[in-house]
């Protein structure tokens, strides 16, 4: 497993950097690609940098025309020179499946254009800005989402049994990735580790002795389906982001995945997403035509889920060369896998319950 | 467990934040309250790991025989990958977790399952 997921703190961060410098020929090209593939201006100040991912950036922009008003829209881009292998399936195939889901009636970003290499701004997607929530704690928290908040889990039950039922007949190659390949490459992570945890090492183990003995269905996967990848409004779920670790497999990985502790941002007595119960997100399943997955299911891909969260923790935290200073993002994450290893000690001594 | 990464990675990169970014204009009140967070952490861990690891070694020799507490350490991952130590075994997964607490108590000692853990054990106290 090359790539190391995205940068994952508490949701996204709330500085955002604003790109003005007309020495900048990033700022330079993006003017020209509104002008020349948009058919718009941009509105000078608007763009800025929203996340810090690991290897994708995203970026809001106004764009002023060509019909009447401004338009808000994302621009996510692997800056020119960012290697694949760290960024999952790649842009233009995250844009289709955006694509392909809104199409089925999953809420995504309506996806506008796809970059060519001619706009000279690496590869990446401009698709439109959905106006709401995504920072976990805020969607948690916050006064005015809390009338829909008891209504999140059983959505976001509904919205993934829409992305379990795209039909990928005619989709670009994907990842198959069912539970053994995840576990033969969650075991080459560990082996490779900077450090070595018993704890891991159990959860590997407990994983080995518990594989199911068949793949299983063949699904879409989101791969990454968690508070802090999804717009939340006062009227629900709005969209679902961050599709580049989707991949094909067992659909049951993405309903554990959004159960895990780490996120639920503090909110522990509510397992999905910090706002739900399971048994919400499993009725707004099931009513979406999808059958119910058996607890023991769910809590095999919770381990697995965990497991690799707490291996990318180290990952992330690893400098690229020898002496190097990684970020102190990047840094504070490697020592969340501690976090980890008390969830997966949780996870497989029933001291959470499913 | 090992700490990783090590307080002098950690100290690193405050020292590559603070050198290189927070003179310029991509300082952030996010990288600042990180950094904040890292020196904590690393406070923390001047002051409590001393004791985290004796307690840490005197279970593993109590678990494993004696040895110096990285062999040990190395050794228990080893056992608990092959099976040699059942995955159930209640004396090993009162080591992780005493062992997992303490390191929680260092990185991250707002983590709910930390808080909750704590809560419990409190309660058996009484």
């Amino acid at each position: 497993m090359g790539r190391v997921g995205k940068s994952a703190d508490d949701g996204r961060r709330s500085d955002p950097l604003t790109a003005t410098d007309d020495a900048d020929p990033f700022v330079s090209s993006m003017r020209a690609f509104v002008r020349d593939r948009l058919g718009g201006t941009l509105q000078e100040g608007s763009l800025e940098r929203l996340t810090g991912g690991a290897s994708q950036e995203t970026w809001a922009f106004e764009m002023h025309g060509p019909s009447a008003g401004n338009t808000k829209l994302i621009l996510r881009r692997v800056p020119t020179g960012v290697a694949l292998a760290d960024v999952g399936i790649g842009p233009e195939r995250e844009a289709w499946l955006m694509q392909r889901a809104g199409v089925a009636g999953v809420p995504v970003p309506a996806v506008v254009r796809v970059l060519e290499p001619r706009d000279q701004l690496g590869r990446g997607f401009i698709s439109a800005r959905v106006d709401g929530e995504t920072l976990a704690v805020r969607i948690n928290r916050d006064e005015r989402l809390s009338a829909i908040r008891p209504h999140l889990a059983r959505q976001c039950g509904t919205v993934l049994a829409g992305i379990h039922a795209i039909d990928l007949s005619d989709a670009p190659e994907l990842p198959y990735r069912p539970a053994r390949v995840q576990l033969f490459d969650l075991e080459q992570l560990h082996r490779n580790a900077p450090v070595r945890s018993p704890t891991f090492e159990l959860a590997l183990r407990w994983l080995s002795l518990n594989l199911p003995e068949e793949d299983g269905v063949r699904c879409l996967v989101h791969g990454d389906f968690r508070n802090g990848n999804l717009i939340i409004a006062p009227d629900g779920v709005r969209a679902v982001l961050d599709w580049e670790l989707a991949h094909i497999g067992d659909p049951v990985e993405d309903i554990a995945y959004i159960t895990l502790n780490s996120w639920r941002f503090g909110t522990i007595d509510k397992p999905v997403g910090g706002f739900g119960e399971y048994q919400q997100l499993l009725d707004g399943y099931v009513a979406a035509g999808m059958p119910r997955p058996s607890n023991a299911t769910i809590r095999f891909w919770q381990i697995m889920g965990s497991l690799r969260w707490g291996l990318v923790c180290w990952e992330m935290a690893r400098p690229p060369e020898p002496d190097t200073a990684v970020t102190v993002e990047r840094a504070m994450i490697g020592r969340r896998a501690s976090e980890v290893e008390l969830d997966l000690l949780d996870l497989l001594t029933g001291v959470e319950q499913i | 467990m090992r700490a990783y990464p090590t307080s002098a990675v950690l100290l690193d990169s405050v020292a590559r934040y603070l050198r290189a970014d927070g003179a310029t204009v991509s300082s952030s009140a996010f990288n600042t309250r990180v950094s904040v967070n890292i020196l904590e952490l690393v406070a923390r861990e001047l002051r409590q790991q001393d004791v985290a690891v004796a307690d840490e070694h005197e279970r593993l020799v109590d678990l494993l025989g004696e040895g110096d507490l990285d062999a040990l350490r190395d050794l228990l991952c080893a056992r608990i990958a092959d099976g040699t130590i059942a995955s159930n075994d209640p004396e090993m997964l009162e080591h992780l977790r005493l062992t997992i607490l303490d390191r929680v108590a260092i990185d991250q000692p707002r983590y709910s399952a930390y808080r909750r853990a704590r809560e419990t054990q409190d309660m058996k106290k009484f």
